[in-house]
């Protein structure tokens, strides 16, 4: 009698998975997980280096990668961050009067001491067009001077600028410096000076308003955030270190706007994957039919079965993921190369993270989207090896569904690492998904009733052979067009409408201080110039100190929130809606506060809270009656706080507004405002803004370079789900060809095939991206945009586009070989 | 038409092989088929019999110019195959060959009527519904024209490609082991039906088959060995 021992599922599954890479059974699986894994790591490689070279770029706003500000002198975080390894910088700001001979100024004081700045460069000039990029401070006994204070002070360079008693010489235009800082931080012009001159010149006492400043930064060339976490958690609550991310509310916008339109891009990639794999998985599945019921034949139980094809995914996983994640970090390579001449972004080198993307992708999507289709080979019949008609039960479909939407879940979070963004994709993902095949099963079917006759019935037979398959196939090329067109079209109408929001004549000039009595001659004085202006808003500074009738505790605010609570804001008194503000919440106006919607949100306030303000020594009472949504992009004045006359009628203000001026008008404008309204205090936006648009323009740029990768990673795993119907594509040409069709009858018949279903997938895709994209552009992005009836061109114009490539390369492999071969291969 | 040249026609071969050799490269040389010449004259039955991998479906393959051979020539119905490109020798096909083979090769996309049309629609014919619905009834298939291939058995299934193949009226019938996928039973009823089809249209049939008591209903068998002819046989 045999003895029975248990199968050696290892080896048969290896021995398997080896034939079947020899004959060329498991190359289009292979191949689109090759090259899922390759465009997912390369794409995770490329985006995690451009996204840390933003990051590293945003650092440059900070000088640093962190910032801790205090009214005292900072001396035990310093010692901490010492200690930690951190490099650090001192600097003290103040506002100051500079003497010039007979002529004074308000200026901005800066003392920096030798190693500011950490991160970023500044520019300096020697009064010529010619700008020097330098990575230090000014030297002991000199000074670097704005552009407006020169002009306005009538000084040289090597003249002699009194600051306070010391007497410093000005050694340099200041044109440009990393940390602007907050733009109400800096009304005055600045003066640049060394740390060790500040005694000497004995401006300050206790009464001063002074800032002081301490930065630090990772000793290498990207921010080491475990190690600023543990400097963050060390310090003192008095203190909090402000991130690079969090050191301009518009510099924070465009990032966070750049991460989600790079996230959004790389998401490709892997719903492409997802699409390729499912199909190729199908495919895998009909063939293995056969060699399942011969193992069931031979007395294998369906539990060695399902563990033999298991291993064999698990081999092929790691087979595909290992050159995958090597072709990806050699792609990224070329691709980095070609980002840093176009983008002037120092790209960090790649981390590992990607690696295991790539690894965990290789696995999860197989097992996701391959093993549903795999796990009815379990329940193959064993007479099936008698009778090829008898077929494995599908497991439900529905079985099917969820396992690749669980598997694209899990994707999708491991590259956008957002979960609004997750949920947003799939919740539109899931939707298309039913909708596409749906759509798709109705038109096949209805397609196929079409009286056509020769080739064209041909065509749609084909498709209408195995109806959910072809519906399946449909809808999974929809939507990486539909991927490809939010990329493309969608995308670029949400720069757009960006970019238009922060428009070439936004207002680059602010003027605050403005006395009430001054205002009409103010208005008058730009008038006269034709200078437009953003409108006149009275500016009342006030504490926050009471909710609901009591002290507010401050201590329950951590970080940013509590900067925010702790610091003066700035209020204005309106019976008027701002200009590019919105009430989402409650009625303006009436008898209340109305605020901005993400101040509301970081400090815990809603509609109904009572909050009460000190100003100027009294309290101000009132219910909050209505949330607004701030355009803080709009470079209008804007407030986080506002109350109508009835409220805050009786609050001494001063006014603000902002204006636009010309470059080459800017300097001589500015000082002319400065000599005519003596109290007045104008400060330039210009270089804010321009570093917006910059970002702006960066981030389109890195976009439309993933976007590029991902549409050419994805055009061929289109391709190669396409040639897993190759085989049977092959045959029935050489049917066609046995009974007399020509080699053009043959590409007739799968042009009009590919020709309808490259307009159903385009047409599909383009509806599903237009609706996405609104959907995208109004709930994420906020963004408005409506839907660009352009899509469905140029939808037409990818199936057409995909007709157009699949043809000829399907057909030329259909028809290369003798029908005699095609029969008996 | 004279009776002369009538004559003449009837003796002129419709299948003509001139030391015709097939050789494959896997990669080294192989000769499937070595240096065979036959002929055959209209209306005659012919099988081609031989052990497994004798080269007997390749010589079809070559008399029917599915494959052109590596060297020698091959005249089918008049026309020079081996002058030919695909396409000249797919004409050929398309009016006057039929093909019937072990494993039916129906596509599967479409139904029994539409499969019988394919045919005529690739060779522009107006009617070929009509033309594939008779040829449909007279394989004793009327109550199954828009089944799918799947839905059919495996008589059924080679009845369809039966109908497929009579439905141009060909010259020429090739088989391939017709009933190589069958039962007996339903083996013996396609053959009665190929030749009964076969005799009403007058084909010249060519028949792939390993069965001695179904070379016998030919008028002739050639024997295959090691790809050469050893024995043409005579005409009964």
């Amino acid at each position: 009698m045999t003895q029975t021992t248990q199968p050696n599922t290892w080896s048969i599954a290896w021995q398997g998975l080896r034939r079947e890479l020899a004959s060329g059974l498991l190359t289009p699986m292979l191949i689109a997980l090759l090259i899922a894994v390759a465009s997912v790591t390369s794409v995770g490689f490329f985006v995690d280096r451009v996204e840390s070279g933003i990051k590293a770029q945003a650092a440059q706003f900070l000088a640093a990668d962190g910032r801790i500000e205090s009214r005292d002198p900072i001396e035990t975080p310093a010692a901490q961050a010492q200690e930690l390894g951190l490099k650090t910088a001192r600097l003290v700001e103040f506002p100051t009067v500079v003497l010039a001979g007979e002529q004074s100024m308000l200026s901005s004081l800066k003392a920096v001491d030798a190693a500011y700045p950490l991160r970023g460069e500044l520019e300096i000039s020697q009064g010529t067009q010619t700008r020097e990029v330098v990575r230090h401070g000014p030297k002991p006994g000199t000074v670097w001077v704005a552009p407006r204070l020169m002009a306005a002070l009538d000084l040289s360079l090597g003249d002699q600028l009194e600051v306070g008693r010391a007497s410093l010489e000005v050694a340099a235009v200041l044109e440009r410096e990393p940390d602007v800082g907050n733009v109400f931080s800096q009304a005055a012009p600045r003066v640049m000076m060394h740390h060790d001159d500040l005694a000497a010149t004995e401006l300050i006492s206790p009464a001063s308003r002074v800032t002081y400043a301490l930065l630090v930064a990772s000793r290498g060339d990207s921010a080491d955030g475990a190690l600023l976490d543990r400097f963050s958690g060390q310090l003192d609550e008095a203190y909090s270190l402000q991130s690079p991310e969090g050191s301009q509310p518009m510099f924070a916008t465009a990032f966070e706007r750049a991460a989600q339109f790079l996230g959004l891009a790389s998401m490709v990639a892997v719903l492409l994957a997802g699409a390729a794999l499912v199909i190729a998985a199908k495919h895998y599945n009909q063939v293995q039919q056969n060699a399942a019921a011969l193992m069931r034949a031979m007395g294998a139980s369906s539990k060695t079965i399902g563990r033999i094809y298991r291993l064999r995914l698990l081999l092929l996983a790691l087979l595909a993921a290992i050159p995958g994640v090597l072709i990806g970090a050699l792609v990224q390579l070329a691709l980095a190369d070609l980002m840093g001449q176009v983008l002037d972004i120092e790209l960090p080198p790649p981390g590992i993270g990607p690696v295991f993307l790539g690894v965990g992708i290789a696995i999860i999507a197989l097992f996701g989207f391959a093993m549903p289709a795999l796990v009815k080979l379990r329940h193959t019949p064993p007479n099936r090896v008698l009778n090829k008609s008898q077929q494995a039960a599908s497991p439900a479909a529905v079985g099917l569904f969820a396992a690749g939407f669980l598997a694209i879940a899990v994707l999708v979070y491991l590259q956008a690492q957002d979960l609004i963004l997750t949920g947003y994709v799939l919740g539109g993902l899931g939707l298309a998904l039913v909708v596409f095949v749906g759509v798709a099963w109705g038109l096949i079917t209805l397609l196929r009733r079409v009286p056509v006759s020769g080739m064209a019935r041909f065509g749609l037979a084909r498709m209408a052979q195995d109806r959910m398959v072809s519906a399946i196939q449909v809808a999974a090329l929809a939507l990486g067009v539909t991927a490809i067109l939010v990329l493309s079209i969608v995308q670029r109408d949400l720069i757009e409408n960006w970019q238009t929001q922060v428009p070439a004549d936004a207002p680059n000039h602010f003027a605050i201080n403005i006395q009430q009595d001054e205002r009409a001659d103010f208005e008058e004085y730009l008038e006269q110039r034709s200078i437009e202006h953003a409108g006149f808003y009275p500016m009342i500074r006030g504490r926050w100190v009471a909710h609901h009738g009591k002290p507010v505790d401050f201590d329950q605010y951590q970080g940013q929130a509590h900067r925010l609570a702790t610091r003066e804001f700035n209020l204005s008194r309106s019976d008027k809606l701002i200009e590019g503000n919105r009430v989402i919440a409650g009625t303006f106006p009436d008898d209340g506060y109305s605020v901005d919607k993400g101040i509301a949100e970081t400090l815990g306030w809603s509609l109904g809270d009572e909050l009460t303000f000190r100003i100027s020594g009294r309290e101000y009472t009132a219910e909050i009656t209505s949330i607004r949504e701030v355009d803080w992009d709009s470079m209008r004045p804007n407030f986080f706080v506002t109350a109508p006359e009835s409220i805050l009628g009786a609050t001494p203000s001063q006014f603000i507004t902002s204006f636009y001026l010309p470059p080459d008008q800017a300097i001589e404008t500015q000082v002319a405002l400065q000599r005519a309204f003596a109290t007045v205090t104008v400060f330039d936006v210009t270089r804010i803004l321009d570093e917006v648009r910059e970002v702006i323009a960066r981030a389109s740029q890195a976009v439309g370079y993933v976007f590029f990768f991902t549409l050419a990673a994805g055009l061929v795993v289109l391709f190669s789900a396409f040639t897993a119907s190759e085989r049977v594509r092959v045959n029935e040409a050489a049917i066609l060809r046995v009974l007399g069709a020509r080699r053009k009858t043959v590409l007739a018949a799968l042009g009009f095939e590919f020709l309808v279903l490259g307009l159903l997938v385009g047409l599909m895709a383009a509806v599903a991206a237009g609706m996405l994209g609104w959907v995208l552009g109004a709930q994420v992005f906020d963004i408005p945009s409506g839907f660009n009836l352009a899509l469905l061109f140029w939808g037409a114009l990818v199936g057409l586009g995909l007709a157009a490539l699949l043809t000829p390369t399907l057909g030329w492999k259909m028809t290369r070989i003798s029908p005699n071969q095609a029969l008996n291969g | 038409m004279s009776d002369h040249s009538q004559a003449n026609k009837v003796n002129q071969p419709i299948i003509e092989l001139d030391q015709v050799s097939q050789q494959v490269y896997t990669p080294q040389p192989l000769t499937i088929v070595h240096e065979v010449s036959l002929q055959i004259l209209p209306g005659e039955a012919v099988a081609l019999i031989g052990s497994s991998g004798a080269g007997k479906s390749t010589l079809l393959s070559l008399m029917a110019g599915l494959d052109a051979p590596t060297e020698g020539r091959v005249v089918l119905d008049n026309q020079c195959l081996t002058d030919l490109d695909e396409d000249g020798r797919a004409a050929v096909r398309a009016n006057r060959v039929g093909f019937v083979f072990q494993s039916f090769q129906l596509i599967d996309g479409l139904n029994a009527l539409e499969n019988v049309a394919l045919p005529l629609e690739l060779s522009g014919a107006r009617d070929a519904q009509a033309c594939a619905k008779a040829a449909l009834e007279e394989v004793g298939l009327a109550d199954r024209l828009t089944h799918l291939p799947k839905q059919l058995s495996g008589g059924e299934q080679q009845r369809v490609a039966l109908a497929r193949a009579f439905v141009i009226r060909p010259a020429i019938l090739f088989a391939d082991e017709p009933t190589g996928s069958l039962d007996h039973a339903t083996g013996q009823h396609i053959i009665e039906l190929l030749f009964s089809l076969r005799e009403q249209y007058n084909t010249t049939l060519v028949l792939v088959t390993h069965d001695p008591q179904l070379a016998k209903l030919c008028d002739r068998s050639i024997h295959v060995q090691a790809g050469c002819v050893t024995e043409q046989g005579t005409r009964s």
